[in-house]
């Protein structure tokens, strides 16, 4: 784990294209819960099994392959920071 | 000499009272006797002195007590007197109780979560609920001690999608409260922040008091983004912990408590889809058994085609042979019409002796014999012939 110390302004704010794990997790819990009630007809439900399935693939690949990002910003006290405040335990 | 009524004099007792500013807010220390508990809620007693000395005392039923109440308890009170007109009585009342021995930090203490809750800070309703997902946490804390260490270790076995932001400040000593109060409105300041953890490992409550500084506790709850509080140990409560949206028992509580933990989220992750498979393949079953049902329909209700095989063999051969009728018939028919046709065909009837008479100049057939003079030449057609003759004379014959 690498910390990499930015400027506040540095942040981004704007998430990319691609779906979040939240979204697509429950994008999953949805698509499941509508095969699960039935009612559609049988390309609809090929077709919402199959978006399951996907959905499912990815929410694991991006538990699996993601890597802890670890940011630190920048503040006036930070370096006034006592050893009394190194806890031990 | 004048006279006076008793409300007037007991409303004179009350006005000087209220004015006084220790009698409105103060500390007493003494002994709990006559304890009365109204059925209304309110808890009358008296607070035993030495030498004799009583003074009575109302706490309504809103006044938090930690313990509950017993005669000959050791307490400090804090509260104002006040005189109760329709008795005469003087009594105190009496807004926090503390046992006796309770150091003057814990009264402080005391004297600001009420003043805190006065205002609603501490109000469960303004609790906000934690993001099931988050994406971008902050924690505010010393970027030398343990605790960031124990968050960071959690998160990334967790749900190491999250994204960890540190805000170091200190966390205790004279800097900790302007670190802490500056870090929160930095923190606020980003882009797209979840969840903030304002964490401090354990300590005493001289060492945690940064986090029971009226200041922190406006920022907190000043704080868009929802505040978790992990301050010290279990039974450390400090007013960061009050104010704040959740409270964690301890920092590592505080990331369990923030991050989903992947194991679970695969686990779930697996049910789902195992739910999908299911679901699909008793759709797929029941689509099965329905198409089979209509086949079986299909099948009952089918046509004998062996029947129909030999009913179309018969008809096919009646048609054949009354085709074949037909046109023997018909060639019949055609052989006489052309028997009848060569009969009436020029050939044979020059075969048959007749000539074909022409005149030679025009080439015309001379059919009445008016039309033929003496000296003209003419062309005769015979059978297998031609030959050129001149006209001797003309008989004509009636």
């Amino acid at each position: 784990m690498q910390e990499v110390e930015i400027e506040n302004s540095q942040m981004d704010g704007t998430c990319s294209d691609r779906l979040t794990f939240e979204e697509a997790f429950s994008r999953l819990e949805e698509v499941v819960q509508r095969l699960e009630q039935g009612g559609l007809s049988l390309t609809d439900a090929t077709n919402t099994y199959e978006e399951g399935i996907n959905l499912g693939k990815l929410c694991s690949e991006m538990l699996a392959a993601t890597e802890l990002k670890i940011s630190k910003i920048q503040t006036s006290y930070a370096d006034q920071i006592f050893p009394a405040d190194i806890d031990l335990d | 000499m004048e006279i006076y009524s008793v409300e007037q004099i007991s409303k004179n007792i009350k006005d000087l009272i209220e004015q006084d500013v220790l009698l409105q807010d103060m500390w007493v220390q003494g002994e709990v006797g006559d304890l009365h508990r109204a059925r209304s809620g309110h808890i009358y007693f008296s607070l035993r002195g030495g030498h004799a000395s009583m003074l009575r005392c109302v706490m309504f039923r809103n006044v938090y007590s930690l313990s509950p109440l017993e005669i000959g308890d050791a307490v400090v009170i804090h509260g104002k007197v006040s005189i109760y007109q329709p008795r005469g009585d003087l009594q105190i009342i009496v807004d926090i109780i503390q046992p006796e021995g309770v150091g003057p930090l814990q009264l402080k203490l005391e004297e600001l979560r009420l003043k805190l809750k006065a205002e609603g800070l501490l109000e469960p309703t303004r609790k906000r609920l934690l993001p099931i997902f988050p994406k971008r946490v902050c924690v505010i804390t010393s970027s030398t001690g343990s605790v960031w260490h124990d968050i960071k270790t959690i998160a990334a076995r967790r749900y190491p999608l999250v994204e960890l932001v540190l805000c170091p400040s200190p966390v205790q000593g004279e800097m900790a409260v302007p670190g802490i109060i500056e870090g929160l409105a930095k923190v606020n300041n980003l882009p797209e922040v979840d969840v903030i953890i304002l964490a401090r490992g354990g300590g005493s409550l001289e060492d945690l008091w940064s986090f029971n500084d009226e200041s922190v506790a406006r920022a907190i709850h000043a704080s868009k983004v929802p505040v978790v509080s992990a301050i010290g140990h279990e039974t450390d409560e400090t007013i960061a912990d009050l104010v704040s949206d959740v409270r964690a028992s301890t920092p590592s509580a505080a990331a369990e408590l923030v991050f989903p933990d992947r194991e679970s989220l695969i686990e779930r992750i697996l049910m789902l889809q195992r739910t999908l498979i299911t679901s699909i393949s008793n759709q797929l079953n029941s689509k099965t058994e329905q198409l089979q049902k209509v086949r079986d329909i299909l099948e009952r209700i089918r046509p004998d085609l062996n029947d129909l095989n030999i009913q179309i063999d018969n008809l096919m051969r009646t048609a054949r042979a009354s085709y074949e009728h037909n046109l023997n018939i018909h060639k019949t028919m055609l052989e006489s019409l052309k028997k009848r046709l060569e009969s009436l065909s020029p050939h044979d009837i020059l075969y048959r002796g007749y000539a074909i008479v022409e005149s030679q100049e025009g080439g015309n057939i001379i059919r009445d014999a008016s039309e033929l003079k003496t000296g003209n030449n003419i062309q005769v057609t015979v059978h297998r012939g031609v030959f050129e003759a001149r006209v001797e004379s003309v008989k004509a014959v009636q």
